[in-house]
């Protein structure tokens, strides 16, 4: 394992989430949401380090992050004939085994969020999971804004104190939106550049836009 | 200084607010997006500020306008 800072570890979320184009919107928010405490969500296809196999990465980030997050929502084959996507329920399964069986402290107090798009569809494909929450954000910003800052609360020591989910909604499609068109001015760019840019790229957007916004300064907690 | 703006904005139960820029919440919800532009019209005019109006998704409807001086001084020879 790459050696990593506690307190780089203790303020890392790992993302584990499908990454079509449907579910952008849905992950744009939610990395939205988990920066303004000051966190670093990760997620293993934003980097474009080739020299790593794909699972190490997997591995790595699994062992960096205290914090993780793992959607189900592609969970069964959308066009007959496909087939269901495995990814996200075996990187689930990583995490829970990285927790239970971890020697260290730091890798035992790991906390999981574990959403789907409906609330009660995983235990028919999973029935393992009977007894552990599953929270629903049917595919939706708002009610995943909502989750995640609840969550985030619940689950974070630090976090005395988080923003309402309007709020949170209201700075993320009234103020963050300006402020990209703004951006994009002033690296003389095109705004639909600015929309289509990676999600490494995003969150580095997410970051410079909640530094200098004054009614989510109060929330830094990291 | 920055210029005061104020927005109408998509809201996450359906109709659209009227949100002032940088505020922590928005000041009035409206089912009608033409009543939210109406009233975000006139604070706009009370308040010499500038009116950005967004799309359902959030987005700027005129990005190519927003923060630009509608009259810029001219040039002086």
């Amino acid at each position: 394992m790459k050696s990593i800072s506690t307190s780089l570890f203790n303020k890392s979320v790992f993302i584990n989430c499908p990454l079509d184009k449907k579910y952008l919107a849905i992950l744009k928010a939610m990395i939205f949401t988990i920066k303004i405490p000051g966190l670093e969500p990760n997620l293993a296809s934003a980097f474009n380090d080739c020299s790593e196999k794909r699972l190490d990465k997997i591995e790595n980030l699994i062992k960096s992050c205290k914090y993780s997050i793992h959607d189900l929502s592609r969970m069964t084959a959308i066009k007959k004939g496909d087939f269901a996507r495995m990814n996200m329920p075996f990187e689930l399964g990583l995490d829970f085994g990285c927790k239970k069986y971890a020697s260290s402290a730091c890798l035992k107090d790991k906390k999981i969020l574990v959403m789907d798009k409906e609330q009660y569809r995983i235990h028919r494909a999973l029935s393992d999971f009977s007894g552990i929450d599953i929270f629903s954000h049917n595919e939706k910003e708002y009610d995943v804004i909502e989750l995640i800052g609840n969550w985030l609360q619940d689950a974070i020591e630090e976090i005395e104190d988080f923003p309402g989910p309007s709020f949170v909604w209201g700075w993320y499609k009234t103020d963050f939106p300006a402020f990209l068109v703004i951006e994009a001015r002033e690296r003389d760019i095109l705004l639909r550049e600015i929309y289509s840019c990676s999600i490494l790229q995003y969150k580095k957007l997410v970051s410079k836009f909640l530094l200098n916004f004054k009614p989510a300064i109060r929330y830094q907690y990291f | 200084m920055a210029k005061i703006t104020q927005h109408v904005t998509p809201a996450h139960s359906g109709g659209w607010n009227v949100k002032k820029g940088g505020a922590i919440k928005a000041s009035k919800h409206f089912d009608k997006k033409e009543d939210a532009i109406k009233y975000a019209r006139d604070r706009s005019k009370k308040q010499n500020a500038e009116l950005v109006i967004h799309k359902q998704d959030g987005k700027i409807q005129n990005p190519n306008s927003y923060g630009k001086d509608p009259c810029p001084p001219k040039d002086k020879k």
